[in-house]
């Protein structure tokens, strides 16, 4: 699989399809049996964390904190791969977090203690904290020249046979990667994410992975998929292409009507009951 | 909009560091013999004549520093040994480090060992080790467990390890003589009652190097309180942090505890006081703790000594009379 600049790549699958090992193993938390991730052409495996987290932030199901911490503080922790070792966040590291809690709505919580924020806020100030994250410093933008600027970003999950493919990349588009980040949350605040992700996306490009159990949600916001069951890959490719009733029944055993909503033109899976057993996947 | 954190870490140094000067000043003053602090700094006496002098630096300097050493160090090591379990109720005495760390100094000093190790003398040192082999048994349930330690297995862990070491010293107790016993005991309840620098002089470089790494952790124990997980993906290198935390909490609680005996309960309220008035950011929390458990044992210290005069009680009796509800209460608080 591959994900370009501009991406929004889903994941799907069943409980224990491999979801979340899949985005560990894009993280480079977890190291995979065979094949390698690149990120902008390059082995994760030999790259500092640092500099891997300094351009490929990770947005959890839940975060729950062991101290209480300001919104604001956990958005600059966020800063901390950009940091020397014992340097203070300066001006410019806190105008970067305030501009990424405001591009989620949630300045006015800055001062809030992050565990008194409702489920869909938290969530909004951590993606706060990703982009925050993957900010670069004005320093480095400078540095790097903008002969770069045409090319675009690229991450990258090889199978064991595949040749990497000859990636260039602008170290300056961020990579996303978010595990089910509407799990926990209520309708309202799951249209809210999907719409500050699209949001998001429009203003700077990025290359979004995003894993998720619900289907409708994927098929809203996600341009392509990737279909897995029991950590194989069953079908990649554009959202219209692989949303289909029959690899829906394959993914879940559960028959599924797919059509095209009127007003906002988005594919809709209506489920309308489970398999009979022994159906043909 | 915040104060900008290096203003608020000089503001919260500059006022934890006052009350740690003032009690380390004021403490040797008070006692069954009142002294001036004119007299005990006139340097036109000479010493062997000045009795205030004498007082203020030999009976009871020494045993007002130890009080801020010991109480720096308790108080620090609970701040990260918090941050590395990610829970508030660890602290060294809880988990049963200082009773770990008892029993290696109660070694060397019971079998009379005089090996200096990396030029740390014996007792310090097998304290050291000691805090080290406890410390590794919490570690280990805690990696196991990915999500965190829960409470549950925190307190239970605890108590496991303060009764195994427990039984450990009152075995190692049988080889001590009638008059070493007493001593032993007053020791294991926590007692300050030094009156001589060598000590302090042995510990001091067990806690130098613990704030040194506690500096450098201030900021890695801030992102493992999102997890080890997200951690990791901001940044750190969490092994790297987990095994930092792990040793300089050994060395501060084994320095700790070779000067003080297992004192308990400062590793909680400090830490817990701290984080009510400067917030969570281990950057400000791990200097105000280690400057208020300073002062704050000096302080209960003072009461030990003074209280029951011309009797002077354990210091440990004094926090664990303190510490005690306090745990329960956090304990009640704590959904």
């Amino acid at each position: 699989m591959q994900v370009a600049e501009g991406g929004l790549v889903g994941i799907l699958g069943p409980n224990g399809s491999g979801k979340s090992t899949l985005l560990r193993v894009l993280s480079g938390t977890v190291k995979p049996s065979s094949g390698r991730v690149t990120l902008d052409g390059a082995d994760l495996a030999r790259q500092p964390r640092a500099a891997i987290a300094r351009r490929m932030a990770v947005v959890p199901q839940e975060t729950h904190l062991a101290f209480d911490y300001t919104a604001l503080e956990v958005v600059l922790m966020g800063r901390y791969p950009h940091l020397a070792a014992f340097e203070i966040e300066g001006p410019e590291d806190v105008a970067i977090a305030r501009e990424a809690l405001s591009a989620t709505g949630t300045l006015e919580f800055e001062d809030r203690p992050f565990e008194t924020l409702s489920g869909g806020e938290k969530q909004r100030v951590i993606i706060a904290a990703a982009l925050a994250q993957v900010h670069p410093r004005a320093l480095d933008v400078a540095a790097r020249g903008s002969q770069l600027a045409a090319r675009g970003a690229q991450v990258a999950a090889h199978g064991s046979s595949a040749e990497p493919r000859d990636a260039t990349c602008d170290p300056r588009t961020p990579v996303l990667l978010l595990d089910e980040p509407t799990a926990a949350l209520d309708l309202a605040y799951q249209l809210e994410v999907a719409s500050l992700l699209r949001a998001l996306q429009e203003q700077q490009p990025m290359a979004i992975v995003i894993s998720t159990h619900d289907l409708n949600f994927a098929a809203g916001l996600c341009r392509s998929l990737v279909l897995l069951k029991e950590g194989q890959v069953i079908a990649a490719g554009a959202t219209e292409d692989v949303l289909t009733p029959d690899r829906i029944r394959t993914l879940y055993g559960v028959e599924a009507d797919v059509h095209r909503h009127g007003p906002t033109g988005r594919l809709v899976i209506v489920p309308t009951g489970r398999s009979p057993v022994g159906a043909k996947p | 909009m915040t104060t900008p954190l290096g203003r608020r870490l000089v503001t919260t140094v500059a006022i934890f560091g006052l009350m740690a000067v003032g009690a380390i000043v004021l403490a040797p003053l008070v006692g069954s013999t009142s002294i001036s602090l004119g007299r005990a700094f006139d340097f036109h006496v000479p010493f062997a004549d000045n009795t205030d002098a004498q007082i203020f630096f030999i009976a009871r300097l020494p045993r007002t520093l130890a009080g801020a050493l010991v109480g720096a160090m308790l108080a620090s090591a609970g701040v990260v040994l918090q941050g590395l379990l990610r829970n508030p109720l660890a602290t060294p005495f809880t988990l049963g480090v200082s009773a770990g760390a008892a029993l290696g100094a109660m070694l060397a000093i019971t079998f009379g060992w005089s090996f200096a190790w990396l030029g740390v003398p014996a007792a310090p040192a097998a304290s050291f080790i000691g805090s080290m082999a406890a410390v590794g048994v919490v570690y280990a349930l805690a990696r196991a467990r990915h999500r965190g330690i829960s409470t549950n297995v925190l307190l239970l862990a605890g108590v496991t390890m303060n009764a195994f070491f427990s039984a450990l010293i009152l075995f190692v107790q049988y080889f001590a003589n009638f008059a070493e016993t007493y001593r032993i005991l007053r020791w294991l309840m926590g007692d300050l009652d030094i009156s001589s620098y060598e000590p302090l002089v042995t510990a001091l470089p067990l806690a130098v190097v613990s704030l040194a790494v506690f500096a450098w952790l201030a900021r890695p124990l801030n992102l493992l309180s999102l997890g080890p997980e997200s951690a990791e993906t901001h940044g750190l290198d969490v092994t790297r942090a987990q095994r930092a935390a792990f040793f300089s909490a050994s060395l501060a609680t084994g320095a700790a505890v070779s000067v003080g005996g297992p004192i308990g309960f400062i590793g909680i309220i400090i830490p817990h006081l701290v984080r009510l008035l400067v917030g969570s950011d281990h950057r400000i929390v791990l200097p105000a703790s280690a400057l208020f458990g300073a002062a704050f044992l000096i302080a209960c210290d003072l009461v030990a000594r003074t209280v029951m005069a011309p009797i002077e009680l354990p210091v440990g009796v004094i926090t664990a009379l303190i510490g005690g509800p306090f745990f329960l209460w956090l304990l009640v608080r704590k959904r």
